[in-house]
C-alpha cells in the first residue's frame, strides 16, 4: 500500500467516523438525558387542543 | 447503569393543554405563574430534591413537576384525604411505600435512606406489611410530613420510585401510570393501567377520574409543568 492510499484510507476511516457521530447526533436532537433515564421533547405541528375535560 | 428502571418519557405527551373555565394552561399569566412556582420550589427546596432525586434515581425536573402540580411548593397542612405538605403524602401511602418496599421495588432501602426515615419516623423500624398502622403511627407520620420538608420530599420521591417499579415493564417504567397512580391510588388504579395505555388514552377514558386526567395534562400537556421546565 503506498503512502496516498494509506493516507485516503486514514481520512476515509475518520470521516466515517465523524458522519456516523453527526447522524447519531441529528437522530437523538430531541432526545436528553435526565437522572435515570431520558426525555423526548416532542413538538406538534397544530396548536393544542384547549378544551376542558368533562366528567 | 442505575440499580433502578429506566424511564422514558415524552414531553408534552399530547397535545391539548390543560383548561378549566377560563383558567388555562396555554395563558402568558398561567405559564409566567407557573414557571414561577417551579422556580420557587428549585429555589426553596432543590438541596432536599438533588439529594432524594440521586437516591432514588429520579431527575429534580420530576420532582419539581411533581411539588409543583400537588401543593405549588406551599407546605400544606392535611387536607380532607389527610395529604399533606409539599408532596402531599398520605400517612397511609408512607406506610405502604416503607413497609412493602422490598416486594414491590425488589432490593431493600439504602442504609442511607433507612436510616433517615428511622430516625424522622422511629415506629417504621417495625413496620409490618401485614398489620395495618395504628392511629399513633398515623400521627407519627402526619406530623412528620408536615413538619420537615426534606422528609416530605423523601418520601414522595421514595414513593415515585416505587410507583415507577409498580409500574414497569420490561426495561423501562411508565409516568403516566405513575401519576394517575401518585393522584388517585395505587390500589384504585393498578387493575386499570394495566398494558399498554397512552396518556391520550387515558385523558378521554371517563373512567379515570376526573382529576386525575387533569393531573396528568397538568404534568405531560402542552404548558404543562415537565414542557414548561424542559422549554427552558
Amino acid at each position: 500500500m503506498t503512502k496516498a492510499q494509506k493516507i485516503l484510507l486514514v481520512v476515509g476511516i475518520l470521516g466515517i467516523a465523524f458522519g456516523g457521530f453527526v447522524l447519531a447526533k441529528y437522530l437523538t436532537r430531541n432526545v436528553r438525558k435526565i437522572r435515570g433515564g431520558t426525555v423526548t421533547l416532542q413538538t406538534y405541528d397544530a396548536p393544542p387542543s384547549e378544551e376542558p375535560l368533562s366528567e | 447503569m442505575g440499580k433502578y428502571t429506566t424511564l422514558a418519557i415524552k414531553v408534552p405527551d399530547v397535545n391539548r393543554s390543560f383548561a378549566q373555565g377560563n383558567y388555562k394552561y396555554s395563558s402568558p399569566e398561567v405559564i409566567k405563574g407557573n414557571k414561577a412556582i417551579m422556580d420557587s420550589v428549585y429555589k426553596n427546596f432543590g438541596t432536599f430534591i438533588n439529594t432524594w432525586g440521586i437516591e432514588f434515581e429520579i431527575d429534580d425536573s420530576i420532582i419539581i413537576g411533581f411539588i409543583s402540580t400537588e401543593s405549588g411548593g406551599k407546605n400544606a397542612p392535611p387536607n380532607q384525604f389527610d395529604a399533606t405538605g409539599l408532596m402531599q403524602m398520605t400517612p397511609n401511602t408512607v406506610w405502604e411505600v416503607l413497609s412493602k418496599w422490598k416486594t414491590i421495588v425488589g432490593s431493600p432501602l439504602s442504609n442511607k435512606a433507612t436510616s433517615f426515615f428511622n430516625k424522622e419516623i422511629p415506629s417504621s423500624k417495625n413496620y409490618n406489611p401485614n398489620v395495618l398502622p395504628t392511629t399513633a403511627v398515623k400521627n407519627e407520620i402526619r406530623l412528620a410530613l408536615q413538619k420537615n420538608p426534606e422528609f416530605n420530599i423523601a418520601i414522595g420521591t421514595a414513593n415515585l420510585r416505587w410507583l415507577l417499579e409498580a409500574f414497569k415493564s420490561g426495561n423501562t417504567a411508565d409516568i403516566n401510570k405513575v401519576m394517575v397512580s401518585y393522584n388517585a391510588g395505587y390500589y384504585a388504579m393498578r387493575n386499570k393501567v394495566k398494558g399498554n395505555i397512552t396518556t391520550e388514552q387515558i385523558i378521554n377514558n371517563k373512567s379515570f377520574p376526573l382529576e386525575s386526567r387533569g393531573y396528568l395534562l397538568k404534568m405531560l400537556g402542552v404548558n404543562g409543568f415537565l414542557d414548561l421546565w424542559f422549554k427552558k
